[in-house]
């Protein structure tokens, strides 16, 4: 028979483990953003990565009936000013093979907004924690295009990551699909506590492009140059989603997948390496946005989101040590003075130059 | 008295004599270095002319200092056990989604890269900063090499945990506890070292693992290991014991030696006879001195053609069955015939009334003089040729020993054991043939390591005959195209008188009854079944490594129709410790393999008891050559090539006008002085290694049941003339 005591010698270390635990990711976090303050947002004027990108504003409005829980900043039928950027992680070339990105924000500024949120193509990422991403960075090591090649060799997982989210030549930023990778909390008005990823995906269903093809899965995932007799240009994405928006709006679907917690919950759910079964997961659509106007380069620059901006209800979840797959998101949320301290530096020190459309390849 | 009661009496003489002498050149291993001696560190230090011994005072201390950091090495790693203790306990809670993985194989870079090493034991350790060690997992590697093993993330970064490390061992079963069982000791091979700050959870991949371990050499097409470094990197090692052993009872031997170099050097009339007397007395020489002549007799020579060191194989002639026939064949190797004689030999032999063989013929094929050049020129001698017949047999006597030497001795134990030995050891670690074999393959790479440098190649028979190391090569590489265990069983007796071929079958007996009743135990029977797998692979490295099969031109036209059929009426051949030919060999890239398989079955349930039988078949044929095979021919060297005049490994043409077919008393045919006391050397080496006998057991790995098996047949030995004490548990030099 099972005792009915409350293990308490077993409460009390694991309260003591997380409070140290939370000291460490502090720690390293406080160390990460002052180390990206001072030798990549100070001295380069750059951001953390995804330099490459352009950035748009436009409205975004939740569904009339939404098929989930509600929380209450999801109004139905609700407008909402909003700009996005679409970015390119690491390299200043759209004709490589990286990772891309989309960012929200729920207001037409450059920082204050309700909410924002960051997605990458892939399902999966290539870092799970800030443990993972701090060697993820130590292995970076970029030569001619080529990068991280240590980090693939020791991590696996950082491999697969790659193959599922980069994307080779798509032909627009617009017909990708986005995933926020991480679960974020989501506290709807029932206050059942629940997780949720986020994804942004083409209004209409129209193919995904730029998809690895049988080529680039055998190529090593740390060789992303660009191909052998490249014609595109350095900027063409950007260029293409100009020449797109220009034409007409350009509208996509921000949608949900919530997974209701309970206690005896694998901490696998927090892992952004795996994706939630969509058969007992579904993708559910949340919002529209659509698509206006392009912002120029100085502009986009000038925009910082951030995972502070998330209403009370669908913060980031807790996380108790730098092994912990949510401590990415902590990392994410605490960053902020890199940032700030780029635009500061931005405005004392002037814009950095946009993109050349030379014929310096693979940087 | 008449002619046959004459005969009786000589021969009842002969016996007599015989016995007695061996009972008093019996090697009692005596004389042994004493204090002031010379020191050798181990075997891989013998050299033909001058080993590698420390002498010098200065040597000496440097020596013992080396020795006293190694036994300080030792002790410190005892007290590192006993104070940090390996415990056998899992710290943490393993956790299937954080998990290291990596996968092992063979070689090192290209080289067998794509070779899987499977059923590896595998360990991830950390140890803290105070010393303590912490075992975090272990795991096995797969049929394809790859392992992953689950550890506790969590518990690997606590802040008191120093280092983590990946240890992969191998595997022996060498120890046997009181009731004759074993269980797998693990030794740690390899160490991968990972930092702490890898280790972030999810996988940590090791990539390949490449192990130098029991490796193949590509530069020779006969299967051997590769050992970089003999005391350093090598796959197996010598035990304490056995250094201590040949130490010794080597060191006063090679003292001899030395100072016959040395009188050779500085001119100081050595002699033959002098070299002979300052060796310890062979059976030859105690028997010269007592009825002088009694060792050049027919009925001596015959004797130990048939139970000496060369212990022939005796044919039927096929053109005259009343005669038994041996033939030497040595023009189809590489010579040099500017000093050396190497004539083909035939001998033929008649059996007298008490079984023992009486040559009547002796025929030679090649130059005999300096002045000849005709390699077919043919001479036959019979015992009416009076000194010309003595001197046939001294002939016949020199080819046997190399024969034996070069066929049945490095190339029919030694190295025939060595592809064994690494197809054993690359292969066998779950299964319990492992435990069945491994104690009596060890040890043989390293003796055949040092011999390629001192025995074969260019080492000794180089210089003391006429084959040059490409003629030894060919001929390893043929004997080795000749040997199989597959229908293997030893030399089946003549007559009453053929002691060796009855002891061979008495032993043979014995190891099968040994391996029959150790894998038809039940539970060996079942982890045999379930590790099946391992003995697929260990039979496949063993016939794509195997050189290809051979038979010589004459027996292929003797034997075998033109289909490649065994002929009818082929009786006068002796089949049964030959090549198998009435099987197909195995065929490996369109070549037909010396080794059979052991099977062809991967997996345990689709074995049959043919399947076991095969096993056991071959477990027998590796433990009798390994054992009863090498120390018939190893250990009576000393007996028949202790007198350099008697009998050597090659003669010289002569400055006579009858070349080799001078007398005796000639000392330009007998060997130089160096070689003859290289030779004498030798014979005293091999035969008086002293350690490493099934009866003894001083290394305590020997099974008890084989022991005990043997020992209830003690009596039924010694009436064969063979002392079970001197038979060897492994080959051991």
């Amino acid at each position: 028979m099972r005792s009915n005591r409350i293990p308490i010698l077993k409460l009390l270390q694991t309260a003591i483990r997380r409070f140290f635990g939370r000291i460490s990711v502090w720690l390293a976090t406080k160390f990460f953003t002052l180390l990206l303050t001072i030798f990549g947002s100070i001295l380069y004027r750059k951001k953390m990565s995804h330099n490459n990108g352009i950035a748009a504003t436009g409205s975004i409005r939740f569904v009339d009936n939404p098929e989930f829980p509600l929380h209450p900043f999801f109004v139905p039928g609700k407008t909402m000013p909003c700009r996005i950027r679409h970015g390119a992680a690491s390299f200043m070339d759209d004709a490589m093979r990286v990772v891309r990105s989309m960012a929200v924000k729920m207001a037409d500024s450059r920082f204050k907004s309700p909410m924002d949120l960051e997605m990458n193509t892939g399902e999966t990422a290539l870092f799970w924690s800030i443990a993972s991403f701090f060697r993820f960075a130590k292995y970076k090591k970029t030569r001619f295009g080529v990068q991280y090649e240590e980090y693939y060799r020791r991590y696996p997982a950082g491999v697969q990551g790659a193959k599922v989210g980069m994307r080779r030549n798509p032909t627009s930023f617009s017909n990708l699909k986005y995933y926020s990778q991480t679960p974020l909390l989501y506290k709807a008005e029932d206050q059942v506590l629940r997780y949720a990823k986020y994804r942004s995906v083409p209004a209409e269903p129209i193919p995904e492009t730029g998809l690895l093809d049988e080529y680039d899965l055998i190529l090593p995932s740390e060789n992303q140059r660009i191909l052998p007799g490249e014609t595109r240009s350095r900027n063409y994405l950007k260029e293409e989603y100009e020449e797109r928006v220009r034409e007409a709006p350009v509208r996509y679907k921000l949608q949900i997948q919530l997974h209701e917690a309970s206690d005896d919950d694998d901490p696998e759910v927090f892992n952004c390496c795996r994706a939630w079964d969509e058969a007992s997961h579904p993708w559910m659509d949340l919002a529209e946005i659509t698509i206006n106007k392009t912002l120029d380069w100085a502009e986009s620059t000038r925009m910082i989101f951030s995972m502070k901006n998330l209403p009370k209800g669908l913060g980031i979840l807790p996380s108790y040590s730098i092994y912990d797959y949510n401590s990415l998101n902590y990392l994410r949320k605490h960053s902020d003075l890199a940032r700030f301290a780029r635009v500061w530096t931005i405005w004392l020190l002037g814009m950095p130059p946009e993109i050349p459309d030379n014929d310096v390849r693979n940087c | 008295m008449n002619t046959t009661e004459k005969k009786r009496e000589t021969q009842f003489q002969l016996t007599q004599l015989c016995a007695e002498c061996t009972e008093k050149t019996k090697i009692s291993h005596r004389p042994k270095r004493s204090f002031f001696h010379p020191r050798l560190k181990n075997f891989n230090r013998v050299e033909v002319h001058r080993s590698r011994t420390h002498g010098g005072f200065f040597q000496q201390i440097a020596l013992f200092c080396i020795e006293l950091y190694e036994a300080t090495g030792r002790r410190y790693h005892i007290l590192n056990r006993l104070v940090f203790p390996r415990r056998d306990k899992i710290y943490g809670k393993p956790n299937p989604h954080h998990v290291i993985t990596g996968y092992l194989t063979f070689g090192t870079r290209k080289k067998e890269a794509d070779s899987p090493v499977f059923n590896m034991h595998i360990e991830l350790w950390a140890r803290t900063y105070w010393g303590a060690y912490r075992k975090l997992n272990e795991a096995k590697s797969d049929r394809n090499g790859a392992f992953r093993i689950p550890y506790d993330l969590f518990y690997v970064q606590r802040l008191y945990i120093a280092k983590v490390w990946l240890a992969v061992y191998q595997t022996g079963h060498e120890h046997f506890h009181s009731n004759g069982q074993h269980s797998p000791e693990y030794k740690e091979f390899k160490r991968i070292k990972i930092s702490k700050g890898d280790l972030v959870g999810i996988e940590y991949s090791c990539k390949q693992i490449q192990l130098s371990y029991w490796e193949y050499r590509q530069d020779t097409p006969i299967p051997r290991v590769v050992i970089r470094h003999h005391d350093r990197h090598a796959p197996d090692s010598y035990t304490p014991g056995y250094n201590e052993a040949i130490e010794k009872q080597f060191v006063p031997i090679e003292l001899v030696k030395l100072r016959h170099i040395a009188m050779i050097r500085l001119n100081q009339g050595l002699t033959q006879q002098r070299i002979v007397e300052d060796y310890p007395e062979n059976l030859t020489v105690c028997m010269e001195k007592v009825v002088p002549g009694i060792t050049r007799s027919d009925d001596w020579f015959g004797r130990r053609m048939m139970n000496g060191m060369y212990a022939c194989d005796f044919d039927r002639d096929p053109r005259n069955p009343q005669l038994y026939w041996v033939h030497h064949h040595w023009s189809s190797y590489d010579k040099t015939l500017h000093h050396y004689a190497m004539p083909d030999v035939d001998m033929w032999f008649t059996l007298k009334e008490d079984g023992l063989p009486l040559p009547v013929k002796i025929t030679l094929t090649g130059p005999l003089t300096k002045n000849e050049s005709d390699p077919k020129q043919k001479r036959t001698f019979t015992p009416e040729d009076g000194e010309k017949w003595l001197a046939a047999k001294r002939i016949c006597r020199v080819s046997a020993a190399l024969h034996a030497e070069l066929a049945h001795h490095f190339s029919g134990t030694h190295l025939n054991i060595e592809q064994y030995a690494i197809a054993c050891f690359r292969n066998l670690r779950l299964n319990p043939i492992s435990g069945l074999l491994k104690s009596f393959l060890r040890s043989v790479v390293l003796l055949n390591h040092t011999a390629d440098r001192i025995l074969v190649g260019n080492g000794y028979i180089t210089s003391a005959c006429a084959l040059t190391p490409k003629g030894i090569n060919q001929l390893i590489y043929k004997v080795m195209g000749t040997l199989d265990w597959r229908g293997f069983k030893p030399m089946q007796p003549i007559s009453e008188a053929h002691t060796a071929a009855k002891a061979g079958n008495l032993f043979w007996k014995i190891v099968w009854d040994f391996v029959e009743g150790y894998i038809d135990q039940p539970d060996n029977r079942a982890a045999i079944l379930e590790h099946w797998f391992e003995l697929y692979c260990f039979s496949e490295d063993l016939v794509n490594k195997s050189v290809p099969a051979f038979l010589c031109n004459y027996l292929q036209h003797a034997l075998l129709e033109g289909n490649g059929k065994l002929k009818e009426n082929t009786d006068w051949y002796q089949r049964g410790h030959r090549m198998d030919l009435t099987g197909e060999r195995p065929m490996v890239d369109g070549i037909p393999k010396a080794v059979s398989r052991i099977t062809t079955k991967q997996d345990g349930h689709a074995v049959t008891e043919s399947d076991i039988d095969l096993l056991k078949q071959a477990c027998t044929y590796m433990i009798y050559q390994a054992t009863f095979g090498h120390t018939w021919s190893n250990s009576k060297q000393y007996d028949d090539i202790g007198e350099v005049l008697y009998c050597s490994l090659g003669l010289r043409f002569g400055n006579g006008p009858d070349g080799v077919l001078g007398p005796e008393t000639d000392y330009s045919i007998a060997p130089d002085l160096t070689r003859s006391t290289q030779m004498m050397w030798w014979s005293n080496l091999l035969s008086r290694t002293g350690y490493g006998f099934i009866i003894a057991n001083e290394d305590g790995d020997v099974p008890p049941d084989l022991q005990n098996r043997l020992e209830s047949h003690r009596s039924q030995f010694e009436e064969l003339g063979l002392d079970i004490d001197i038979i060897q548990s492994r080959i051991t030099i």
